[in-house]
């Protein structure tokens, strides 16, 4: 090829695009007139034709006879795995998922323990407030008390373990109402 | 998209999934495998691919699980480069007993073991563009890339099979 490496390796660079049809106005002249003296650039585009030429003519290709009818059965099994993962309840959606009865009812628990209990260990240093009676702090922690055993039974009825992330934060407020139900009936 | 659907789908589309994946991987069994597995996919999610661009779908699902076999092909060290009924698909021309049936065979095992060794996206945009006669719009739509770059890498990479191939010519020569 003629001239410079720079110059060649323009040339070079436009031998597909030639090929191709791609260039265009004074690239295209520059091109075409150099072809007719350059006899290396005159054998890439033969040899960029050539490429291309073997490439188009080789053969389009079928799927294998029976390859379908392979997917078909095996699509099959898989819609038949699928239908048999799903219990019927959760495909009927008769009930809900049990968690979702679980976090109510833990945090039904929480709001309960909330509303009643909360108010009173807020201010318990307060002596000119009005104090709960005996029997106020007894029957809050006894509805805290039924909620926790409703939701174990329930647990166990399911045997499932309730989650420790929900029944936490009750368990710990219950363990604080019963230390503060020790103090008082010690002071008492 | 019911079975009769899909089935009408796979008929339009299949073979030239299937073409690409044999010309990707250079091996029939990998590619029945592999066809067996992007169709499965494609019943699996059947309901939620667009039905206009099934095709695009499905090329880029094939397109990946070819490059995820090619990459457990080198993993496992036992790359087969030249599978017999691969080759025989472009080689029985007809002429192979002739010098120039001889010589036009060793150009193609040449050739194809060249696109063979091309990294992607040159080796998915030749087999699309060269070997399957996709248009340039089509090829831009599968390989999710600019209609310019798909030019520019075609470009690219048939100079690189040129290059290539003369130099394996040069040497052949040589010997």
């Amino acid at each position: 090829m003629q001239g410079s490496s720079k110059e060649q390796g323009w040339y070079d660079e436009r031998v597909e695009p030639f090929v191709d049809g791609d260039l265009a106005g004074t690239d295209l002249l520059a091109f075409t007139d150099r072809l007719e003296t350059d006899k290396d650039l005159k054998e890439k585009v033969q040899a960029a034709r050539r490429i291309s030429a073997s490439l188009r003519d080789l053969p389009s290709l079928t799927m294998p006879a029976g390859m379908l009818e392979r997917v078909m059965s095996q699509a099959n099994d898989v819609d038949r795995q699928e239908a048999n993962g799903r219990s019927p309840a959760r495909r009927l959606r008769l009930v809900p998922p049990a968690r979702v009865a679980w976090a109510t009812l833990a945090m039904a628990a929480t709001i309960v323990f909330a509303i009643i209990l909360l108010p009173q260990q807020l201010a318990p240093q307060e002596s000119d407030s009005v104090e709960p009676s005996q029997a106020e702090v007894e029957k809050a922690l006894a509805e805290v008390k039924w909620t926790l055993a409703l939701v174990s039974d329930i647990g166990n009825e399911r045997n499932e373990i309730v989650n420790g992330r929900i029944v936490a934060p009750v368990q710990k407020a219950m363990s604080f109402v019963i230390t503060a139900d020790d103090a008082t009936n010690e002071i008492q | 998209m019911s079975a009769a659907e899909f089935e009408n789908m796979v008929s339009a589309y299949g073979d030239r999934i299937y073409g690409f994946i044999v010309y990707y991987l250079g091996n029939r069994q990998e590619a029945d495998d592999v066809m067996q597995e992007v169709l499965i996919k494609f019943w699996k999610r059947r309901t939620e691919i667009d039905s206009e661009r099934v095709m695009a779908w499905l090329m880029t699902v094939a397109r990946n699980a070819c490059i995820d076999e090619h990459r457990k092909r080198k993993s496992r060290l036992d790359y087969v480069l030249v599978d017999d009924n691969y080759t025989a698909a472009y080689s029985d021309n007809g002429h192979a007993s002739t010098v120039a049936g001889i010589e036009g065979n060793l150009f193609m095992q040449d050739l194809m073991g060249e696109v063979e060794k091309l990294e992607d996206p040159y080796k998915s945009i030749v087999i699309l563009r060269e070997i399957q006669g996709l248009k340039y719009s089509e090829i831009s739509d599968c390989l999710s890339l600019p209609l310019t770059s798909v030019k520019v890498y075609l470009h690219r990479a048939r100079k690189m099979l040129r290059d290539r191939i003369t130099q394996q010519q040069e040497f052949n020569h040589a010997g």
